[in-house]
């Protein structure tokens, strides 16, 4: 499966220094990836344990870096949802 | 001529300006003037008829106000009815299910834990009293519920009708609830809290998990709310039921989590029991039938919430939503029903179940699933022994599959 959706890669090239928010999945417990999430600028939202993973907001920049970091399983927009 | 006219039309005659439009059902012998070829109104759009009954001599139509005057002049009009829009109480759509045949075997769900992850519930409504086991939120308060949505939801999974003497009754009225709130007051919130939401159901050991929500876009189910959905089903043995969506008639509308693999998807089905026109059609992205099953969702009658921004109040404590939000919560209903009647039963066998039971509509599999949901069929179906799957053996778990085959044995 590919790190990052290409029509994602190309929203977040076009306006890199907007905030997105995203659900990035990481290998193994997230918890051990903080640090460096802080280190890109990220703020982080919800921890996942069943799905390993982390909400994270911060600049789409900072985002398209991840897709360089080994951890990193893939990286999608937190979308919105809403009642049906 | 005012004889001719019901008197809850006149009153609307009298509030409705002169050109607004108005929905009428008009009783006439033979054939009207107005119907008759080259009729004035009609040529002029004036007249815009919707139906023709036969065993009655009437007609539905839609005329402005100032033209019932012209109408009522029609030798051949007897009468003019408001044609009013009806609704689906939880008296009608539960038992259309067959859910009470389900309670007259005892089976209310008790002992069964429902997670309804939604914008939250009013705790103080009468007919969750003692049954709220646990309430949290994931984007502010303490789950109370500020728009109504999720209270009406709960109301159809899990409503006891204890306001309404009985009468607005949930699927499974004696199942305890967890609240999670993963929507604001909108209606509106995030993947990621949807996915927080669930990882709290999951520790609170809950049976079945009501999602009467999605996204827009159509999905293939890779994505992490769907994939976590799949996971939860699959790794925990929690069934979880999703609504389709309400963007149909076009096809592949459907978004996640709705495009989730292993979850219960649900569509929504009008009073006539036709799928209805709003409600999100498959096929996936990936190709995948998508509805599975359809349930009652349109003009639902169910709890209202003291503070509720949604929903059309029929009485106190009560109001009336559309939805595949609505059809969703008979499902999970009816899943709790099936799992206090054989605790043994996985979230693939009471899927199989419900499906297998469903009624055919006669619809697109991409609009109905299987068809609409009867749970008497189902619980027929979930009550036979259940043959060991190839891949339970192959997965060593021989022990839980033999006491279930002796089980059924004994």
């Amino acid at each position: 499966m590919e790190k990052m959706a290409p029509a994602l890669h190309q929203k977040l090239g076009a306006s890199p220094d907007s905030i997105v928010a995203l659900i990035v999945r990481t290998d193994g417990d997230p918890a051990r990836y903080l640090p460096r999430l802080a280190e890109l600028g990220f703020a982080v939202g919800h921890q996942f344990r069943l799905l390993p993973g982390v909400s994270v907001r911060g600049r789409a920049r900072a985002a398209l870096s991840l897709l360089d970091e080994a951890w990193v399983l893939r990286v999608e927009e937190d979308q919105p949802v809403t009642t049906m | 001529m005012a004889y001719k006219i019901s008197p809850d039309l006149q009153m609307r005659m009298r509030s409705a300006a002169a050109t607004q439009p108005l929905r009428i059902i008009v009783r006439h012998r033979g054939l009207p003037a107005f119907m008759r070829s080259g009729a004035h109104a009609l040529r002029a759009g004036e007249i815009a008829i919707r139906r023709q009954y036969r065993l009655v001599s009437a007609t539905a139509m839609e005329v402005s106000a100032s033209h019932i005057e012209t109408l009522i002049q029609d030798d051949t009009v007897e009468y003019i009815w408001p044609d009013l829009p009806v609704h689906t109480c939880l008296d009608v759509s539960v038992p259309r299910i067959r859910a009470p045949q389900i309670w007259n075997l005892g089976l209310r769900g008790e002992g069964i834990r429902i997670a309804i992850l939604d914008t939250g519930v009013d705790p103080q409504h009468p007919d969750f009293a003692g049954r709220i086991a646990a309430m949290t939120s994931f984007v502010g308060g303490d789950g109370s519920d500020d728009n109504g949505h999720g209270t009406h939801v709960a109301g159809i999974a899990a409503g006891s009708g204890a306001a309404s003497n009985g009468r607005f009754r949930g699927v499974a009225p004696a199942a305890s609830l967890y609240i999670a709130k993963v929507l604001d007051a909108n209606g509106d919130g995030l993947m990621s809290n949807v996915m927080a939401g669930i990882e709290w159901a999951v520790t609170q050991d809950v049976h079945v998990i009501n999602l009467s929500l999605g996204g827009d876009t159509s999905g293939d189910g890779t994505d992490a709310l769907s994939t976590l959905c799949d996971q939860v089903v699959r790794q925990l043995g929690i069934a979880i039921c999703v609504a389709a969506g309400n963007n149909g008639p076009s096809n592949s509308t459907i978004g996640a989590p709705g495009v989730a693999r292993r979850v219960i998807t649900v569509g929504a089905a009008d009073d006539a029991d036709h799928v209805a026109q709003f409600s999100s059609r498959g096929p996936t992205l990936d190709g995948r039938i998508k509805p599975d099953i359809v349930f009652p969702g349109t003009g639902i009658v169910s709890a209202r919430a003291s503070n509720a921004r949604v929903g059309r109040p029929t009485q106190p404590y009560y109001a009336e939503l559309s939805g595949t939000s609505m059809a969703t919560p008979h499902a999970t209903g009816a899943v709790a029903l099936l799992l206090q009647a054989n605790p043994n039963l996985r979230p693939e066998d009471v899927k199989r179940a419900l499906l297998g039971g469903a009624l055919d509509l006669n619809e697109m599999p991409t609009a109905q699933g299987s068809g609409r949901g009867d749970l008497l069929a189902a619980y027929q179906r979930a009550m036979r022994p259940t043959p060991v799957q190839p891949e339970e053996v192959a997965a060593g778990n021989w022990w839980g599959q033999l006491r279930r085959v002796l089980g059924d044995i004994w």
